[in-house]
Order: structure tokens, then C-alpha cells, then sequence
């Protein structure tokens, strides 16, 4: 891992130099993407050129056939979807949680972002929203632009368009203002993440019995990883781009703070969401317009159905996808309704509710689902009898000094850092070089990260 | 900008040797990492335990030295390969009178890979050791470029170093002179902090299910073909040389195991041959004690190679009485 950082430091320092220095800027960014992709796995860039390239031609295609647009339109997204059916298959058989499958995973680096730029391509040519693209280079760049490729944010090819082929000014707020972002996006990542990792690990993978609380501690525990390493990821990419005087879209708005479902979905993951609701929602809905609750909820359905595809092809992302339908189809009924609940109630309950959802997105197969929503429903042993042994030794994987000073620790950080989460964001969309903050940072990056058996991005697993 | 990029560099340099230094003083000063302790050359023993978890937690020096009449240090730990042990031992030496006797754990499961592993962060406050960082090099190739740094060699393996050089701290503040496991031995059963449940015995937690399941499903140990590995032979050999350099008798030995798992074993006995060839070399044969009455009975277990403490006592009276037939 160190000899990675080293590489990817020097490659983007070179990058930035020659960047900023050179008359053809997007050659330059065109070549460090796939440099890193590259050294991530070289046939990686094969399967991103392929997709790209197809997208490119496929697109003009759709533009220059007035009549045959419609046919084109759908037999192009279904090429997309096949192959990523094809691939989230093969991946699914090895599971994408034990770790196994990460070659394979390598090998399809990127693959669910940049699909989903290549769909929404091909819809806003068919509809007449863009034209397209007339340089191949251009648009390979969209799609293979390295700080977004492995995780996001999901970006359209008009986004980045405008976010990308602009000519570069040089600005050291640029520098440093990405450089906060970045430290930051690191810090969530090796000492939140990961510390967080073997305790939600420790209820999803242990095959001992647990009491309801515990179980759905673990769905929580999850849920909060899974937050800090996406989130964590994305501020790492937003950061990066920013050395590059490049502003991509953000994806969260302190979600964890959200007080419904409807208002998480708002906040979580919301570049996905805004693809999802411009090209899944809206138009399906439309064809149900003339009643605007079952267009809604028939919107509501197949976004989120498409959504837990999206993330893999399993029961266990089905069941994920059937809770938020639930959960925003009585939120919708209930807004109808005018039934309003305080907020710090509508908080907890929206914390519980993704909660229990994550349980079946992390689960991997139906029999953890199962074992998991055993343990949760048996309500004579919801809560420990004996706190200790039932649930502070499970979550901290042991009964040892280590072991709970460990769990404590992740406790302690994670709690200061969601009390002052949004003053922390302020500083880090910062352009002002602030020594304390990044030295802070800095320090308690290298003191409480986690470096010998740190997790890989979750969502890169997507 | 330029003055306070310095600034921030010059902390961070400041701050990370500091940090360096303190993390080396607490894990130096923590009597209860086994490597440390025997660092500090305080024991003084006549026969050494070494191995494993098996040792660990069925070899209880007090006992034994009432049957062999020598002082005893256990010096097994938990998890630990040959190269793990070589160095343990390695440390030992280096700092603390040479014992006379070393009782060496080996079994089937100790060639094999799949077994147990080695713990490079056991090591790293003796990074200044070439013994040390070339075992590291040759055995954990991740850690190997990170041992040079400052405060990343000790934060690279953070989740296991930092409780335990705060604990040295107080360990160096409060001026104690025994580990808590003053001869190395540690009772079968996980430790909990006081903090949390004073009143506790702390003999239960998760070591019941791990109990319960042995009962049903030992599969860890069962059924199983051995893999030879040459890294764990070659650190075998040098544990074996280390002995042989400083006089040490060695006694090459596997305690009971439960017959109704050893026996399910496809290659076991072509394994317990070969360690025997090896163990000759040196001048030792292998003690295997799978024939005793306690092998038969589910009872005196807590995992197909771990006795309880009744049974592991018997299987001490047997060792020593061998051992002392051979004085």
C-alpha cells in the first residue's frame, strides 16, 4: 500500500505539473486516466475503451437515424445491461463481500459508473437534449477520468463536458482547497472506515447466534461504514479534481442527519439519485400521469429496482431495494395524508429503518439474511442479558483490553465526528491553507489509520 | 503560503519523530508483550516453553517446576509460527541468561501454513535489529518497506500497537516489575477489562460458542492433508540451531490431541516421521503423547489440540517424568 501511495503521488504530481504547464491539458489528463487504470489492471482499460468507444459511435448513430432512433435507443441500453449482468454474475459467484472476487472485480473497474454515463448518452440524444459527441478522444476522456472511475461520483456526459474541456487556470487555492478535501476524504477512509470495518465485519461474518440488538447494531455499524468509505472516496475524488481546477458534483449532504427517507434519499449517494430520478423515475412515472400517486409509487418501485440491480444481481439487494420501497411508499401515503412525526423521532426511525435495510445489502447470501432477520425478529432475546458477553465482545471481536480499547476508540471518533460534521465540511471545501487542519489530519491519519488490513472501497465493489 | 507550507512541514517532521520516539519508550516498557519483557532481561529461567496457543495455555511453569526442579518460563504465544517463536526466542537469549532446557511444541499443524501465522508487529520496537528485520523481510513483505519509517512502522499495525504502548506508559509510570502473566502462562480464558464487569470471572463470552461449535463441527482440524511448507522448516531449523549454539537441551514435543479428530488426519503419520528425521539432525527425538488415555475422551478438551487444565496437569506429570528419566 505504501509503494501505491508513493505511485499515485508522484503520477498526480506529474500530472498536475504538466497539466498546468502544457498547451494540450486534456491529453494529459486523458493519459494519467489510463495510466492508473492501468496500474490498477491493464485489461481494465480494454473493457473501458470497448464500452466508450461503442457509446460514441452507438450515440451518432442514434442522432443521425430519425427513424429507427427508438429501436437503436433500446438496443443499445440493452447491450449495456447485458454486459453489466454478465459481469455482476460472474462476479456474484464469488461474492463480492469475501474478498475472492477481487481480481475480477479489478478487471471491471469502473464499469457501473461509466454504464450509467453510456445509458444516460444514449437517452438525451434520443430525446434531442445533446448532441453528440464528434470527438472520440473527448468522450473516452469523460468516462475515463480517474478520480471519479472507480467510485463516482455518477456523472453525465454533459456534466462532464462542462466540468472537464475547460481550458486550465492555475490557482493555488485550487491546490490547496483540494488538498483539504483530500485529507479529509483520507481521514474518513483509513480511521473511520476502517476502524469500523471488523466491528460490522464481526456481526455479518460470525456464524454464532446473536440477540436482536446486536444483529441490528451490526446494520447500523454498517451503515456507517459503508458512509465514511463511499463519502470518504468522494471527497478524495472532488479533492483531486480540484487540484485540477475541475468542480465535480457532490454526492452527500450530511445524510446521517436526515429525518425521513425521502429526505435520506435527498442527501445519500445523490449523484446516483439524480440519474436515477432523470432517467428511471421521470420517465416512467410519465406514463402514468394521470394518477399522480400510482405514478409516483410505480416511479418509486422501479427506481429502486433498478437501483438494487445496480448495486448487484442478488435477492439479498432485492430485499434491500423492497425496504426503501416500503419505507418511501408510506412516507409518500403518509405525506398525503398530512401525518407529520416530530423530528427526532423521524431521525431515529430513518436511522433504524437504513439500518435494517443495509442487514440485507450487506448480508451476501440468504443464508446470513436469514440467520440475520432471525436473530432480529426473536424478541425474547432482542436485548443482551448480559451486555458484555452479548454484545460489547461481539462487536469488538473479542473480550480482550485490545480489543475493546479498539472498539471504544472507533466510538469516541465516530461520535465527534458526526456532532461536528458539517462545521468539519466547511473546513474542508476550505481554500485556505490551514495549517492546524491539515495538520491534525495529517497527524491523526498516520496514528489512528488503519494500514495493514484496511478494506478496499466498498462501492468500487459495485 | 510558501512560510506556511514550512510550518506544516516542520510540525508534521516534529511530530512524527516525537511520536515515534514515545511509541517505541510505551512498547518497550509494556511488561506484558512477551517480546518486551524478555527485552528488558529480566527472566531467569532454566527450561523455556515455547510454541503456540497449545503451550500456552496447557503448560503452566508453577506446575512443571514442581516436577522438573527448575525454574520454567513459558514464552509460547498465542497464533505463533516458527518464525514468530525463532525470534521470541532469538530475544531471549540475547537478553537474558541462556536456560538449560528449551521444550519445543511442534505438530503436524506447525508445517502447515494454513496453521497459525507470523506476527510482524509482535516486533516492532526491535526494528533496530537485523536478526529481527530480516525475518520481517522475508516473511511479511508488506510491512517490509514500511519498517524504515517513522511512526508508520509502529502505526502500520496501529489497532495492535497502540493500547499496548499507552499501557506501557503506565506500565513505566506506576513502576511495575511483573508482567500481568508473570511466567508467561496464560489460563484458558479470554481476558476482560474489569471495567466493564468487576464481578466477572470472565470465563465465558464468545469462548462458549467457540466451545459449543467444537463439539459439532471441528473442521478446522479434522479431516485434513498436511502441506509441508519450507519457510516453516527453515525457521524450525534455525530455532533448532539457536539451541544447539548455546548448549540448550531441546525437547521436541506434541501434547495430547483428541484421538477422535488426530484420527481423521489423512498424512498425519507421514508428518510425525518427517519431524522425527528433523528433529534427529539435532540430536532430539520427537515426543508425540497420542497414545495416552487422555487423547480418547471429548472431556479433557477445549479444541482438538488444547487439554484442559486437569488433563494438561496429568499430561505434565507424564513430560516431566520422561524428561527427568533422561537427566
Amino acid at each position: 500500500m505504501l509503494l501505491e501511495a508513493l505511485y499515485f503521488v508522484v503520477v498526480l504530481a506529474l500530472s498536475l505539473l504538466f497539466y498546468y504547464r502544457t498547451k494540450y491539458p486534456l491529453h494529459v489528463l486523458f493519459f494519467a486516466s489510463l495510466f492508473f487504470i492501468a496500474y490498477m489492471q491493464w485489461c481494465a482499460i480494454l473493457l473501458l475503451l470497448g464500452n466508450a468507444i461503442f457509446a460514441f459511435y452507438w450515440g451518432r448513430l442514434i442522432s443521425t437515424s430519425a427513424k429507427r432512433k427508438q429501436a437503436l435507443f433500446v438496443f443499445g441500453v440493452s447491450i449495456l445491461l447485458l454486459e453489466l449482468i454478465i459481469f455482476k454474475v460472474l462476479l456474484l459467484e464469488d461474492g463480492a463481500w469475501t474478498g475472492s472476487a477481487a481480481p475480477k472485480l479489478m478487471l471491471t473497474l469502473g464499469l457501473s459508473f461509466y454504464t450509467l454515463q453510456h445509458m444516460a448518452y444514449f437517452f438525451d440524444i434520443k430525446i434531442g437534449r445533446i448532441q453528440p459527441e464528434e470527438k472520440a478522444g473527448y468522450y473516452i476522456l469523460s468516462a475515463a477520468y480517474f478520480p471519479k472511475l472507480l467510485c463516482g461520483p455518477v456523472i453525465t456526459y454533459q456534466n462532464a463536458k462542462k466540468a472537464l474541456f475547460n481550458a486550465p487556470i492555475f490557482k493555488i487555492e485550487n491546490l490547496v482547497s483540494g488538498a483539504n478535501r483530500f485529507a479529509f476524504g483520507a481521514f474518513k477512509k483509513l480511521v473511520l472506515a476502517d476502524r469500523l470495518a471488523p466491528m460490522s465485519a464481526a456481526v455479518f461474518e460470525g456464524s454464532y447466534p446473536l440477540h436482536g440488538f446486536t444483529a441490528l447494531f451490526g446494520g447500523l455499524l454498517f451503515t456507517l461504514q459503508v458512509y465514511f468509505d463511499f463519502s470518504g472516496y468522494i471527497d478524495m475524488a472532488l479533492g483531486i479534481s480540484r487540484m485540477f481546477g475541475i468542480n465535480l458534483p457532490e454526492n452527500f449532504a450530511l445524510p446521517l442527519r436526515a429525518t425521513s427517507i425521502t429526505h435520506f434519499w435527498r442527501r445519500w449517494h445523490m449523484t446516483l439519485m439524480q440519474w436515477l430520478s432523470a432517467y428511471v423515475y421521470y420517465p416512467f412515472s410519465y406514463y402514468f400521469r394521470k394518477s399522480a400517486l400510482l405514478s409516483a409509487l410505480i416511479g418509486i418501485v422501479l427506481t429502486l429496482f433498478f437501483s438494487a440491480f445496480w448495486h448487484g444481481i442478488g435477492l439479498t439487494f432485492l430485499l434491500w431495494g423492497a425496504c426503501h420501497m416500503l419505507y418511501l411508499s408510506i412516507e409518500l401515503l403518509a405525506q398525503q395524508r398530512q401525518i407529520e412525526i416530530p423530528k427526532a423521532l423521524g431521525w431515529f426511525l430513518t436511522i433504524v429503518a437504513v439500518s435494517f435495510a443495509n442487514v440485507f445489502f450487506r448480508a451476501g447470501d440468504l443464508q446470513v439474511v436469514y440467520k440475520l432477520t432471525t436473530d432480529i425478529f426473536s424478541l425474547n432475546t432482542f436485548w443482551p442479558h448480559n451486555w458484555l458477553a452479548g454484545f460489547v465482545a461481539v462487536i469488538a471481536k473479542g473480550g480482550e483490553l485490545n480489543d475493546l480499547f479498539n472498539c471504544a476508540l472507533a466510538a469516541l471518533l465516530v461520535l465527534l465526528f458526526l456532532l461536528f460534521e458539517a462545521r468539519l465540511n466547511a473546513i474542508a471545501n476550505s481554500d485556505k491553507f490551514n495549517v492546524s487542519w491539515l495538520f491534525s489530519l495529517l497527524l491523526l491519519i498516520a496514528v489512528l489509520g488503519v494500514f495493514s488490513d484496511g478494506e478496499q472501497f466498498i462501492y468500487a465493489r459495485f | 503560503m510558501l512560510k506556511k507550507l514550512t510550518i506544516l512541514l516542520l510540525l508534521v517532521m516534529a511530530a512524527v519523530f516525537a511520536l515515534d520516539h514515545l511509541l517505541f519508550f510505551g512498547l518497550s516498557h509494556n511488561l506484558n508483550l512477551k517480546a518486551s519483557y524478555v527485552g528488558q532481561g529480566k527472566v531467569r529461567a532454566e527450561a523455556l516453553v515455547l510454541g503456540p496457543c497449545e503451550p500456552l495455555f496447557t503448560i503452566d511453569p508453577d506446575y512443571l517446576e514442581k516436577k522438573l526442579k527448575r525454574s520454567v518460563y513459558n514464552l509460547s504465544l498465542n497464533h505463533s509460527d516458527f518464525a514468530d517463536n525463532y525470534l521470541h526466542f532469538y530475544l531471549y537469549l540475547k537478553n537474558n541468561p541462556a536456560p538449560k532446557m528449551l521444550l519445543l511444541y511442534v505438530t503436524p499443524e506447525s508445517f502447515d501454513l494454513r496453521f497459525n501465522t507470523f506476527h510482524a508487529y509482535r516486533f516492532a520496537p526491535f526494528l533496530a535489529d537485523s536478526i529481527v528485520t530480516a525475518t520481517i523481510g522475508d516473511l511479511d513483505s508488506n510491512y517490509a518497506p514500511w519498517m524504515r519509517l517513522p511512526l508508520l512502522r509502529y502505526s502500520y499495525f496501529g489497532r495492535m500497537l497502540l493500547f499496548p504502548a499507552l499501557q506501557g506508559f503506565k506500565h513505566w509510570n506506576s513502576g511495575k516489575q511483573k508482567p500481568y502473566l508473570s511466567k508467561g502462562y496464560e489460563q484458558h480464558r479470554p481476558a476482560v477489562s474489569p471495567f466493564f464487569d468487576p464481578a466477572r470471572k470472565s470465563d465465558s463470552l464468545l469462548f462458549d460458542v467457540q466451545l459449543d461449535e467444537f463439539g459439532n463441527t471441528p473442521e478446522d482440524a479434522a479431516d485434513k492433508t498436511f502441506i509441508w511448507n519450507a519457510k516453516r522448516e527453515k525457521y524450525f531449523v534455525k530455532i533448532m540451531e539457536l539451541a544447539r549454539a548455546k548448549g540448550l537441551q531441546v525437547i521436541v514435543y506434541e501434547s495430547p490431541g483428541f484421538s477422535g479428530i488426530l484420527g481423521t488426519q489423512r498424512n498425519r503419520h507421514l508428518f510425525l516421521q518427517k519431524i522425527n528425521a528433523l528433529s534427529s539432525r539435532f540430536g532430539s527425538a520427537y515426543w508425540c503423547f497420542d497414545h495416552l488415555a487422555t487423547c480418547g475422551a471429548r472431556a479433557n478438551f477445549i479444541s482438538p489440540l488444547m487439554m484442559k487444565s486437569a488433563a494438561s496437569q496429568n499430561f505434565m506429570d507424564t513430560l516431566s517424568l520422561r524428561i527427568n528419566k533422561l537427566k
